[in-house]
């Protein structure tokens, strides 16, 4: 069988810190532990409002008055949390893994070809098969691949690209991966 | 004229990828988080026994109380028991699912760097570009920054080697 290795698109990239917190933080609230952060804080919200009817339900009780304050803090400590913390949380952490790495500020040599994508810089070589992608999501700044069986996260940034080769990887990545595509 | 220091080639298995993933986690989960949620299930377990063998209330009260004491002992036993059996689950439905397209490694040290070559992946940095080393009971993990590694089963390696790499990388090198 001929593998049709046809190159869709060509180009190098360089990540900064910011923009690659930015594409780990979209990554992280959409999968994981962060993920539905909007349901869990809908759940609080709902078990807020369930302790405040429970204190005011035989009149106002003085006795549950403190387990009733305390359970409401936590509630609202939690939708808190999963609202405005969550997302700085993932960034800090994204920053911090950038800090942490001598490799991803190195400049990359990106090709993108019909059935995989490869990823060259000055010490790692990276060829992956849209078939072991488990994630793609776009965003304004970058494609954020996530697949592998170390569940890497590569940041492909859009920075460098004309706009006929983004409309060709865009294109590309939704026909080779449409279950795993996602536009944000 | 550098020479290559010790040269391994293996095959990922299944306790392999398992273990990797269980003291991968291991290691990236703070210590003070454990101790957290130690604290407060042991906090939860002390005040919902004492409430429910102290004061005795009505059926919802005991059954609230009663939560409390489970949602302790989850607490207590989440990092040790709980985390490891749910990563060990997910794990296994990768590996069943992916074990074809794990396949093997080549692994180099040199004196002054290391190199990983992989079917879809090579990698070669000097040991200075590393951010950590772990050695853990089954696996070595060498972390590229805080987040990814590359990683070698220490059933692969003698005990020659196990030390020698041990002398090579002992700037970044930790136990688990």
């Amino acid at each position: 069988m001929i593998m049709d290795n046809t190159l869709i698109a060509e180009f190098d990239g360089k990540l900064k810190i910011q923009e690659y917190a930015y594409a780990y933080q979209q990554y992280g609230l959409q999968y994981g532990a962060s993920s539905q952060r909007g349901v869990k804080a809908a759940a609080f919200s709902v078990a807020a409002a369930m302790v405040l009817y429970a204190l005011f339900m035989e009149h106002f009780n003085f006795e549950r008055l403190p387990a009733a304050a305390v359970l409401l803090l936590i509630c609202m400590y939690m939708i808190t949390y999963y609202l405005y913390l969550v997302p700085k949380k993932i960034r800090l952490h994204g920053e911090h893994i950038y800090k942490s790495s001598r490799l991803l500020s190195k400049p990359k040599h990106f090709q993108i070809y019909r059935d995989f994508f490869e990823m060259h810089s000055e010490y790692e070589s990276l060829k992956r098969f849209y078939t072991d992608i488990s994630d793609c999501i776009e965003t304004d700044a970058d494609y954020i691949l996530i697949g592998g069986t170390e569940h890497r996260v590569t940041v492909i940034p859009k920075k460098t690209m004309s706009e006929q080769q983004k409309q060709d990887v865009t294109r590309h990545f939704r026909q080779e991966m449409p279950k795993q595509y996602k536009r944000m | 004229m550098d020479s290559t220091v010790i040269q391994i080639s293996f095959l990922i298995t299944k306790e392999d990828y398992l273990s990797m993933e269980l003291e991968k986690q291991h290691w990236l989960t703070p210590k003070e988080n454990k101790v957290i949620l130690c604290i407060i299930g042991l906090t939860a377990l002390c005040c919902g026994t004492a409430a429910f063998f102290g004061r005795p209330g009505s059926l919802y009260h005991q059954f609230g109380l009663l939560l409390l004491i489970l949602t302790g002992f989850y607490a207590i036993s989440y990092y040790d028991l709980v985390k490891p059996f749910l990563i060990k689950k997910q794990a296994e439905r990768f590996y069943e699912k992916n074990h074809r397209n794990i396949g093997s490694q080549i692994v180099r040290f040199y004196e002054d760097r290391f190199e990983m070559t992989a079917e879809n992946r090579s990698l070669h940095i000097p040991y200075r570009y590393l951010y950590k080393i772990v050695e853990g009971n089954k696996i070595l993990l060498l972390f590229t920054d805080k987040n990814e590694s590359v990683f070698l089963p220490k059933r692969v390696l003698s005990e020659q080697q196990l030390f020698r790499i041990r002398s090579i990388c002992h700037e970044k090198y930790v136990h688990l």
